[in-house]
């Protein structure tokens, strides 16, 4: 996230060959943040996403602002709690699903149900031991 | 024509963003030290809660209707509020940020008010999770009423056309007026004025002697004459206040003097941010309100530099000078405060033909690298030696909810 505002340093010598060439270091927001007012970061706990290469303990970026779409990873309501679930959406119904790689658990969302999408993911940032 | 966007229960709605199970429950959000009510949800304001009210006041009637009780998270809601005026510069660059939860809008090369201000409310609420509402009328005073109108409409939205003001002034009190405070309301209660249209049928000699020049704008604006515009490059502050309740009270001089010199040197931080330099101090400490049948005693007093300044070891000395001067003893204090005031900008102002323009120019040069210390390295790295180290008298806020958007410790955990 820096951005290089002084100059190179003046030096005694030559000057540097590069000062004309110069450009912001990479920029981690940049590459994993599209709408940067509509994301936030979420870590999940648990692991019946482990199928979707989803990890206790790991950071998901969520966009608010993207429509979900089939087969998306999202974060969502449901009756008050939070939970983290793949997406099917067909022309009928909503289903749930958590896949922990063994067992995919299947949920059907009915009209009962006090369900909304409260974001999607779209990157996961896992820290290495 | 003028847009007003105003957050719904702005505080309130911020802490259901990450708790889905609020909704729809009841919500307050209390005041620095959990002391008064500061925003309700609408569940709390059906109850007939009203904004201001102490916690004790009120401790039946949260424990019966097991009302949700925040303590203030700045941190949180500063964050939400630059997300959501992000949202609508991008889309309407000409925006005047009004408050943390208010922004102004000029629509005027807009073709159609009611699709844009809809497209805002969707985008807002889906990107952020806080409900808004817009109110669109002529002049910005008019936007303030159609968005009282806005927030009883189930889009909330409300577009008052010039051919039906008067309609809609007749319909609200003189009192919800902006820029009318009690002492106004007062006043044109006595004369028969109770809404907005009584108002606007005076003539203007009978406004401008009995509410001066500014009362004078609001009936032109109420008339649908602009006198007010969208000021999208804000102008910096015009005094800076840094004050603050304290968990307990307190009468021990060492204490406020710790305190006064960590307000005195945040106000000229601040200060300094928008490159001004203050000509006046303004100190007070305040009893506490509640103890003396809702009197208080307040004590102050101000001081004029002989030249403007920005610095502070100079500022918190002369605010240290007048706290010697108003503390007394024999009370208690619970409340504290420094004003900057009567500001020149840093780069226009006047020399001092007896300054030491050497020294001065020495004082800004650490100035600038006390503040780039503090910048780089987190606030208060480096401060005063006067100035506070411990917490203890900070506020208590025994209700804080995480600090979702900008601390990693305390971002949303969701158990999958």
């Amino acid at each position: 996230m820096t951005t290089p505002f002084i100059k190179f340093i003046a030096s005694a010598g030559f000057p540097s060959p590069a000062e004309d060439f110069l450009e912001p270091t990479l920029d981690l927001n940049k590459y994993l943040i599209t709408n940067p007012p509509a994301t936030f970061c979420v870590r999940v706990n648990g692991n019946s996403m482990n199928g979707a290469r989803i990890n206790s303990g790991d950071v998901l970026i969520v966009d608010r602002s993207l429509e979900p779409k089939t087969n998306n990873i999202v974060v969502a309501t449901l009756n008050g709690n939070f939970i983290v679930k793949k997406i099917i959406i067909n022309k009928k119904n909503i289903y749930l699903i958590s896949d922990n790689g063994e067992q995919s658990k299947k949920i059907k969302i009915d009209d009962q149900s006090d369900f909304n999408v409260w974001g999607v993911v779209t990157s996961v940032i896992i820290k290495l031991p | 024509m003028i847009a007003l966007l105003d957050c719904n229960n702005f505080y309130a709605s911020c802490e259901r963003i990450f708790r889905p199970d609020l909704i729809l429950k009841p919500v307050i959000v209390l005041s620095n030290n959990d002391g008064c009510v500061i925003a309700r949800s609408n569940e709390v304001k059906k109850m007939g809660i009203p904004m201001g009210i102490p916690l004790f006041k009120i401790k039946e009637l949260v424990r019966k209707n097991q009302i949700n009780l925040f303590s203030s998270n700045f941190a949180l809601y500063g964050d939400i509020s630059n997300r959501i005026m992000n949202i609508i510069k991008n889309d309407i660059p000409n925006t005047e940020i009004y408050s943390i939860d208010e922004a102004f809008l000029d629509f005027d090369s807009l073709n159609n008010y009611k699709l844009k201000a809809l497209d805002l409310i969707q985008k807002v609420n889906q990107w952020t999770g806080v409900p808004v509402s817009i109110g669109i009328g002529q002049t910005k005073t008019l936007s303030k009423i159609a968005n009282f109108f806005a927030k009883q409409s189930n889009n909330n939205i409300f577009y008052i056309h010039k051919s039906n003001v008067n309609f809609y002034l007749s319909k609200i009190n003189i009192s919800d007026v902006w820029g009318i405070g009690p002492n106004y309301s007062k006043l044109l209660k006595k004369n028969n004025i109770f809404t907005p249209l009584d108002l606007v049928q005076k003539n203007d000699k009978w406004i401008i002697n009995n509410l001066s020049i500014n009362g004078l704008k609001i009936v032109h604006e109420l008339r649908g004459e602009k006198c007010f515009d969208v000021k999208f490059d804000t102008p910096p502050k015009k005094n800076i206040r840094v004050s603050r309740t304290f968990s307990n009270e307190t009468n021990d001089y060492l204490k406020l003097q710790k305190i006064i010199s960590t307000f005195a040197s945040k106000a000229s931080e601040k200060l300094r941010m928008q490159n001004s330099l203050a000509s006046s101090i303004y100190i007070f400490i305040k009893t506490n309100r509640f103890k003396f049948n809702g009197k208080n005693y307040k004590l102050s007093g101000k001081f004029n530099f002989d030249y403007p300044t920005n610095d502070n070891s100079m500022i918190v000395k002369k605010s240290l000078k007048i706290l010697a001067e108003i503390f007394s003893s024999e009370q208690s204090y619970k409340q504290a405060g420094v004003m900057l005031g009567d500001f020149v900008l840093s780069n226009k102002f006047q020399r001092g033909l007896f300054e030491d323009l050497k020294q001065k120019n020495k004082r800004l040069k650490l100035m600038k690298t006390f503040d780039n210390i503090n910048l780089n390295f987190g606030s208060e790295t480096i401060k005063l030696g006067s100035e506070e180290f411990y917490d203890n008298w900070r506020t208590k806020r025994n209700k804080l909810s995480p600090s979702y958007t900008t601390k990693w410790n305390d971002i949303l955990v969701v158990n999958i």
